[in-house]
């Protein structure tokens, strides 16, 4: 199946049409995706340098710590989808034919889905305990993850 | 020399022509100065929050601040370094650009707020260190700090439309 014509209805529907047509509509939201991506990359780096032992909370404090950080996470996540999707609206097509978007796209589900399971899993180790290899690994993947999200998102301006 | 001169000097000068003119060294530093953001402005999130007592409530207030510090600087660093070539390439439109200008201004006030805390109020942390609401004052400059590093960013961003 494929996503064209869901591209193609957001590119003509009159409910996006504000994001289309108005310069400052397209501007303001895309600072406060900005603003939302600060607080979650800013989030993640924290929890999965903590987790690599990079000089930031160390144990006992760390997971006590990740788990209070987990509400801003999940907030900030919320905020830059909502964002994201009014951004892709005003330029649906040009996004669906954008490689940078559609490689963004597979890092965010990936990172989305990988932060979800495996990583979450990974994190229920002993309180106080130093993290397991296997919790460290996840860090890094979810780093890698994350870190292609932003790259190629910033890549959808650049061409 | 006036600062307009000054700027379009610097907007001439072979090193600012060379990032100005390269099809891929301007996307990279802007977006190195992209993921710099997120490093500096999130690790100063959550102390600021902290001091609001809004989140990490039973960590202590240096615990926070001293372990994020050290990434915070690595942000600041990186976001310091790529923002100043970016002006290079850019000098002569940054200048005029109302934009930038009011995000200078942000900076400087973002800057001073940190300072003035430091000497001040964050000198008696021993007193209210494992506090859940640290005094207002404290509280004050987490939340100015959150309000001018929110709005260098807006402002930021909106450089790209004047």
């Amino acid at each position: 199946m494929s996503l064209l014509p869901l591209f193609q209805w957001a590119a003509k529907a009159s409910l996006f049409a504000v994001m289309r047509d108005s310069k400052w509509g397209f501007a303001m939201v895309e600072m406060v995706h900005l603003l939302a991506l600060a607080a979650l990359g800013g989030i993640v780096l924290v929890v999965d340098l903590g987790i690599l032992g990079l000089g930031l909370w160390h144990p006992p404090s760390l997971r006590r710590a990740m788990h209070e950080l987990a509400p801003l996470l999940l907030g900030s996540l919320v905020l830059t989808v909502l964002s994201g999707l009014l951004l892709v609206s005003a330029e649906a097509l040009k996004c669906y034919y954008h490689p940078a978007f559609r490689i963004k796209m597979v890092f965010f589900a990936a990172a989305v889905i990988f932060h979800f399971t495996i990583h979450r899993k990974s994190l229920w180790f002993p309180e106080g305990a130093r993290p397991p290899v296997g919790a460290k690994v996840a860090a890094v993947v979810s780093l890698f993850l994350w870190l292609g999200v932003g790259l190629a998102g910033r890549a959808i301006g650049f061409f | 020399m006036s600062l307009a001169e000054i700027c379009k000097w610097v907007n001439d000068a072979p090193l600012s022509t060379t990032i100005r003119e390269s099809d891929l060294l301007f996307p990279i530093i802007e977006t190195v100065h992209v993921l710099a953001i997120t490093t500096l402005a999130g690790t100063v999130a959550i102390v600021d929050l902290r001091l609001l007592g809004v989140i990490l409530k039973k960590e202590k207030v240096t615990a926070v601040a001293g372990q994020l510090l050290p990434l915070t600087w690595v942000g600041f660093f990186l976001m310091f370094s790529s923002g100043f070539l970016l002006f290079l390439a850019e000098a002569s439109k940054s200048y005029s650009n109302p934009a930038f200008r009011v995000k200078m201004l942000l900076l400087v006030l973002a800057g001073l707020n940190p300072a003035i805390f430091h000497s001040t109020v964050y000198r008696g942390v021993s007193a209210w260190d494992e506090s859940a609401a640290p005094p207002w004052r404290a509280r004050l400059a987490g939340a100015l700090s959150l309000v001018l590093w929110s709005s260098i960013i807006v402002a930021g961003r909106a450089i790209a439309y004047f």
